[in-house]
């Protein structure tokens, strides 16, 4: 409860230049709710004191049109939270994730953080925008029209609030088992969308094996399942719907008969009879927050897992800058672990520059990481590493970085043109440039084929032309060394062959080459494996 | 985006396709749409009992208030019990239209699936398949509803003031189309920014995504910042940019509510001015201020789905569009043959767009004997395979199964003679075991006892589940050398007599390649074997090598082929010398 508190508090701070707005948009909520009551207020008054002039006109005119305005505002100022909240959030994000990078990004669940993020940043703008300002704007009106009512009749008021406090706590904490089954029917409408697509994908192969009739009775089962949770929802939704109608006809039944009752001793007093028609104009405030779209619970999750991120502590890189070309790197005594598990324990080594490295040794056994701890990537456990014979603790990261070009082994393609996904928006590099290198890795043609403007994605290139591409960039920067980690996992003899040709041919810096192939290897001058911990010359 | 403009008879043309979908259930469709008019009507007479009760206590007329009260309360209760009776029909219609065109998509494909290949387009229908028919529930659930209940409970409310004042139900008349015009108008506004704006700005969520998963690629080239700025400067345009369209879009949102309060407003006035000069009694005042509402809350709300709608309308133009475009064929009656010991090609020429790409050739397959097709990339290699397949027709010449012409044979005949795999050949999001069992009619056990005996797929063994280890989408947690074990296994598993294998052995290392061309020997055996590659040094081991270079085609036996054929000596050699590089400095 405390936590949830602190949350919201939190929560509110962090959005707190969005508050202005919000509190415009419930102002023009409440103006429009009071617009319309008095719409049918003033109609039934001029009735009651058989008193219509012109100016009534006239005011029901403006109140249409102020009723107009205030829906407008409301919902311009709503959305206007809405955009504002996740473009706030994004850069936030984006900005802290900088800060972390590379080690936070740096494994293999990245890819689900980052999904996660995303939903979460989305959980959090309909909080902002659907949520609070619906709840305000409820809150307000209930309160405005207690004191209606109270001053109509302290019953009167009883009976309105308990109706508003039914339709807008009651049933919907009633009805709360929805958003469980809503997770559900996502689960299985998943599941379906997988083997229908997977269907479509794969009729060749099914129309081959003969096998289509019997996935298209795993289709309509799954189907049948699908059809059974959306039925479900819907049923709810409708129960949910007249339960309301039940609700409100009750109510009114019941507020009609206690204010008539009340009017029949106190004949002349019109405002029971006006509260009535309040009464019955007043719901929409009360309905909607019934209906808000998500639970309370999911928005604090997500602001819990936003938050955290956010909390995340990261070193201030302000150490003096590396300048000199890096022509040596010593370690002593390293020791590193990756959470519980030791990497390396008190190993030393000395690469010089000049030459291909080979790093072998199987998968898991850390040769990613010596490369990760060279570039300053993670932080030592203990031990020491020199870049001629300077400690590098004693400069920033950056620089150090600038000295390296680390090659993926699955490169990224950026959703965006071709040119930018090799230059990296460096506008130093021109489309000459650019020709140049692709002609020498052998993507010249391709490259001209799609067109350097054309707006490209993973998809638009098999898996060795990405590789090339991650190439050209690494081709494109000045470095002194150049880290392939694992370049020819995926490749027959052929395309192994052609790609060390490649590397061997164009990147005329220091090499490292990890690999688990000695036929990769065999094109290093010296080959370092990794045993026990410890980082071993092994030719 | 491309913005097809649909005009109104396609419009219509498109709205009458997705009702004749729900043909079969429009009985459950109008049941509940009764049932909601029903409770719309213990609403009405509600507001009727209250209004009479009014009108006494204002008249000084004694009344029962118990009785109205518990007759109030069994009306609704009534209404309550009657719509609990609808809740079977909810969600019906919507379901059985979407399955209903997920049915026709699944024909279309089978029927069709030769013309489908990799590219953006088939990509494109596939995302319609999946999400885009779901997202037709808006058309089915939302908008046939409000519909059907604009016009029911607003012909009510019509009626019902009509008899109140007829000039009254007048002004609601003229007030009514000024929606659906503004509508209009909006739309037509908001069409040409829409347009401007999803050109320049495109998707932000996903660019944020993007951005993120290839933080690291941005760290290694110190790109970060860059991408950061220019993150934040497109978000902020976008940001702005949707706002100015919402401006312009959410003015509708206003317009209607004016519409609706000025036809109230204005009704009421007439309403009022005639109670004061008696043509009308306090009652009918007050119930026409209670229903008044009624009238235009179903047409806003229907005005406000319209965008959805439109959304809803593009996306069963390009459901239809495809579903019209495919055909339906008629193909001969199934020969089913039940054996096929040899291949015949004879006098065969194929071309595409005029270029010649085989010229004229002759070729006999038969049983037992292990073939390879040898050729450098685009060199004609797949379109022979194709040919086989009667993907592709020959533009001369014949193919045999034995003595049956290929053109006598139903896709059907050919799918049960010859069986084709490729590297990207299809594995379905599962375990390994529901791979496999789709090619045959062996049992689990069975299965596993075939693999073990021809030695295949050992890797799988060795998987903490077995065989029931999942696949991942598109096969995704193996790797690209078990993924080629596992499609190589499950072709084996089937039942063909004639079996292609189409660069089945590229992008993997060395030892799963010659574990491949071990499977593929051992099934030669008793079977027409058919191997595609452009490695020269893969073909040595075959009985037979059918060399493709430049349209011409020879037929030899490797060791022959690699004495006498210049042109293939020169690619196995430069293959070779390639691969030198490998045994560089031995270890």
């Amino acid at each position: 409860m405390k936590k949830t508190f602190n949350l919201v508090k939190r929560l509110i701070l962090f959005m707190k230049h969005l508050m202005p707005y919000i509190l415009v948009a419930v102002m023009f909520a409440i103006m429009g709710f009071i617009s319309v009551i008095s719409i049918s207020y003033i109609l039934l008054e001029s009735a009651l004191n058989k008193n219509l002039s012109l100016n009534i006109l006239w005011i029901l005119v403006f109140l249409a049109i102020f009723r107009g305005l205030m829906r407008y505002g409301e919902h311009y100022f709503g959305h206007y939270v809405a955009f504002r909240s996740l473009k706030d959030m994004r850069s936030i994000v984006f900005d802290k994730l900088k800060k972390l990078s590379p080690n936070k990004l740096d494994n293999k669940d990245s890819g689900i953080l980052i999904k996660m993020i995303g939903e979460d940043i989305e959980a959090l703008e309909i909080f902002f925008a659907h949520t609070i300002a619906p709840t305000l704007t409820g809150t307000i009106a209930f309160i405005l029209l207690f004191i209606y009512f109270y001053k109509v009749h302290y019953l009167l008021a009883f009976l309105s609030s308990v109706c508003f406090v039914l339709l807008a706590i009651i049933m919907p904490i009633f009805y709360s088992n929805k958003l469980l089954m809503l997770q559900k029917q996502n689960e299985v409408k998943k599941e379906y969308n997988s083997i229908f697509l997977d269907t479509l994908k794969g009729i060749k192969e099914l129309i081959q094996f003969n096998y289509l009739s019997n996935k298209i009775n795993e289709i309509d089962l799954k189907s049948k399942e699908v059809n059974l949770k959306e039925k479900e929802i819907a049923v709810s939704n409708y129960n949910q719907g007249i339960t309301t109608y039940l609700i409100i006809g009750f109510m009114v039944s019941l507020y009609s008969y206690v204010a008539l009752n009340l009017m029949k001793i106190d004949t002349h007093n019109n405002n029971y009879l006006l509260s009535i028609i309040v009464f019955v104009s007043s719901f929409a405030p009360f309905l909607e927050l019934s209906r808000l779209p998500l639970g309370f619970k999911r928005a604090m999750n997500a602001a819990d897992d936003i938050f955290k991120l956010l909390d995340e502590e990261y070193e201030v890189d302000n150490f003096n800058d590396f300048k000199e070309h890096i022509l040596d790197i010593k370690a002593s005594d390293l020791s590193f672990s990756y959470g519980s598990d030791e990497v390396f324990n008190n190993t030393n080594f000395n690469f010089k520059n000049n030459k291909i490295i080979g790093i072998s040794a199987k998968s898991g056994s850390g040769k990613s990481t010596i490369m990760k701890i060279i570039m300053k990537w993670y932080k030592l456990n203990s031990g020491n590493i020199y870049f001629n014979d300077k400690n590098y603790d004693l400069y920033s990261k950056r620089s150090i970085q600038n000295k390296f070009v680390y090659i993926f082994q699955d490169s990224k393609i950026f959703k965006q043109s071709l040119r930018e996904n090799i230059t990296l928006k460096n506008n130093n590099i021109t489309d000459e440039m650019i020709l140049n290198i692709a002609a020498k890795f052998q993507m010249k043609e391709r490259i001209v084929k799609e067109g350097l403007d054309s707006i490209v994605s993973a998809d638009s290139f098999s898996a060795g032309e990405r590789q090339r591409i991650e190439l050209m960039r690494a081709a494109l920067k000045e470095a002194d060394f150049f880290i392939f980690d694992e370049p020819t996992s995926y490749l027959d003899s052929l395309n192994e062959a052609t790609v060390l040709n490649l590397i061997k041919n164009n990147f005329k810096a220091t090499i490292f080459l990890i690999s688990h192939r000695p036929s990769t290897l065999s094109i290093a001058d010296e080959i370092y494996e990794i045993v026990d911990k410890k980082i071993v010359l092994r030719r | 985006m491309k913005n097809n403009k649909i005009d109104k008879t396609r419009r219509k043309i498109l709205k009458q396709k997705l009702m004749n979908e729900i043909k079969d259930v429009n009985k459950e469709m109008y049941l509940s749409y009764f049932f909601s008019y029903l409770q719309f009507l213990t609403r009405v007479i509600s507001f009727f009992i209250i209004a009479i009760n009014i009108e006494k206590i204002i008249n000084k007329v004694e009344i029962k208030l118990i009785e109205s009260l518990l007759l109030l309360l069994i009306v609704n209760i009534f209404g309550f019990l009657l719509s609990s009776y609808a809740k079977k029909y909810q969600g019906i219609v919507s379901n059985y239209g979407r399955n209903s065109i997920k049915r026709k998509f699944l024909n279309a494909f089978k029927d069709n699936h030769k013309n489908f290949k990799n590219d953006q387009s088939s990509v494109d229908i596939l995302n319609v398949a999946s999400y885009g028919i779901d997202s037709l529930d808006t058309f089915y659930n939302l908008y046939l509803q409000l519909n059907f209940r604009s016009i029911l409970n607003c012909t009510t409310v019509f009626i019902l003031v009509f008899f109140i004042k007829p000039y009254a139900s007048l002004i609601f008349l003229i007030l009514l189309p000024l929606i659906p015009i503004s509508i209009m108008l909006m739309q037509k506004a908001s069409a040409k920014i829409m347009q401007e704006y999803w050109n320049s700005y495109g998707d932000v969520s996903n660019l944020f995504i993007d951005n993120l998963s290839g933080l690291n690629t941005l760290y290694v080239h110190n790109a970060i910042e860059k991408y950061e700025n220019d993150f934040n400067n497109k978000a902020e345009k976008f940001r702005l940019a949707t706002m100015k369209l919402l401006s312009f879009q959410l003015q509708s949102v206003g317009y209607m509510d004016f519409v609706m309060y000025l036809g109230v407003g204005l009704s009421g006035y007439y309403i009022i001015n005639s109670y004061l000069t008696n043509s009308i009694t306090i009652f009918q005042v007050i119930f026409f201020i209670l229903i008044a509402s009624e009238f235009f809350t179903p047409i806003r709300e229907l005005g406000y789905c319209m965008h959805l709608l439109m959304m809803n309308i593009k996306m069963a133009d390009k459901i239809f569009t495809f579903l019209d475009s495919v055909s339906t064929k008629t193909e001969n009656e199934d020969i089913n043959l039940k054996n096929v010991d040899k291949l015949t090609i004879k006098d065969l020429s194929f071309s595409y767009d005029l270029e010649k790409l085989i010229t004229n050739i002759n070729l006999i397959f038969e049983k037992g004997k292990f073939y390879s097709i040898a050729g450098k990339s685009g060199s004609g290699k797949s379109t022979l395979a194709k040919l086989i397949l009667k993907e592709l027709s020959a533009s001369e010449g014949q193919i045999f199964f034995d003595n049956h012409n290929i053109d006598n044979l139903t896709e059907k005949d050919i799918s049960a003679i010859v069986s084709y795999t490729s590297f990207d050949s299809f594995i379905f999001n599962g375990t390994i075991m529901d791979n496999l069992i789709i090619a045959t009619d062996k049992n689990e056990s069975e299965i596993i006892e075939f693999l073990k005996e021809n030695n295949l797929m050992n890797f799988a063994f060795e998987f903490k589940n077995g065989l029931d280890s999942q696949v991942g989408e598109g096969g995704k947690l193996l790797s690209f050398g078990q993924k080629q074990q596992l499609l190589v296994a499950r072709s084996m598993l089937s039942n063909h007599h004639i079996y292609i294998y189409d660069e089945i052995t590229s992008n993997i290392d060395e030892e799963s390649s010659n574990l491949i061309l071990n499977m593929l020997k051992s099934l030669a055996k008793n079977k027409i074997v058919i191997f595609i590659t452009h490695k020269m040094k893969q073909v040595l081991d075959s009985d037979l090598v059918i060399y493709i270079d430049n349209t011409k085609l020879f037929l030899s036996q490797p060791d022959l082929l690699l004495k006498d054929n210049q042109s293939f000596k020169e690619s196995y050699y430069k293959q070779k010398e390639l691969e030198e590089i490998l045994n560089e400095k031995n270890i």
